[in-house]
């Protein structure tokens, strides 16, 4: 799988399909590739966007502690799929930690985390303009 | 874990949503390739919506770019929103 490399910021991305079984919601996301996140976290722009409503969300908020200090966040059970086009999706479920909206934070991309990451062989290349994942392992594997 | 049948009722057609993450992945090569994002960088200071290969929606607010998306049949579910900064910020996560 291909990631890219954002023009000016040059930060590494890849894109995914994020499922919330329980609120019944999904959109495809494009994650930053950030391999000091412990977990999966989808930040605010996106969850507005995919129209999730903060008041379904049962669990009670967590802290999550960044080095711009603490935030808190929420954790629902979700899956996170890939693809390598035409060959195969890659689905991982995930613990999804999700943000609670905060002027500071609005405009950080969603996170994929260690929680998937560590199952990938990555290589990262930005003077090459080359991000390529390589598929160890996935929970469920669903080829094209 | 989850069982492989509720899972394809949740995914829904395989192949779709390979083609469909292709189209997002293009989408989402708009931020990336220089020659599309000099037309993402004519809304500095503004939050823009991607759809299918293009700014479908720019505004002062998340709000306002989310309602033009709505309001012209784009699915949020395909869409990436961004904030584009004047200047680049430094982020450290």
């Amino acid at each position: 799988m291909r990631g890219r490399f954002g023009h000016t910021s040059k930060r590494p991305y890849i894109q995914g399909r994020l499922f919330i079984p329980r609120l019944e919601i999904w959109s495809d996301v494009s994650f930053l590739v950030d391999t000091g996140a412990d977990k999966t976290t989808l930040l605010p722009a996106d969850s507005l966007r995919m129209g999730l409503d903060y008041g379904t969300l049962t669990k009670s908020p967590i802290p999550s502690v960044g080095i711009g200090g603490i935030s808190r966040s929420y954790t629902e059970e979700s899956i996170v799929l890939f693809s390598e086009p035409g060959k195969a999706l890659y689905l991982y479920e995930v613990a999804l930690e999700i943000v609670r909206p905060d002027d500071h934070i609005m405009d950080i991309p969603s996170l994929l985390g260690r929680d998937i990451l560590n199952r990938w062989r990555m290589d990262y290349s930005p003077t090459t303009d080359e991000l390529t994942c390589q598929i160890i392992t996935a929970d469920h594997t669903i080829p094209l | 874990m989850a069982a492989m049948d509720a899972i394809s009722e949740l995914i829904g057609d395989p192949r779709k949503v390979d083609e469909e993450l292709q189209v997002f992945n293009r989408t989402a090569e708009c931020l990336s390739v220089p020659s599309h994002h000099r037309v993402i960088e004519r809304h500095p200071g503004q939050w823009i919506a991607l759809h299918t290969g293009r700014v479908r929606a720019h505004g002062a607010s998340l709000d306002t770019v989310l309602a033009q998306l709505d309001s012209e049949g784009f699915s949020r579910e395909q869409a990436i929103v961004r904030f584009i900064h004047d200047k680049p910020r430094t982020v450290i996560l």
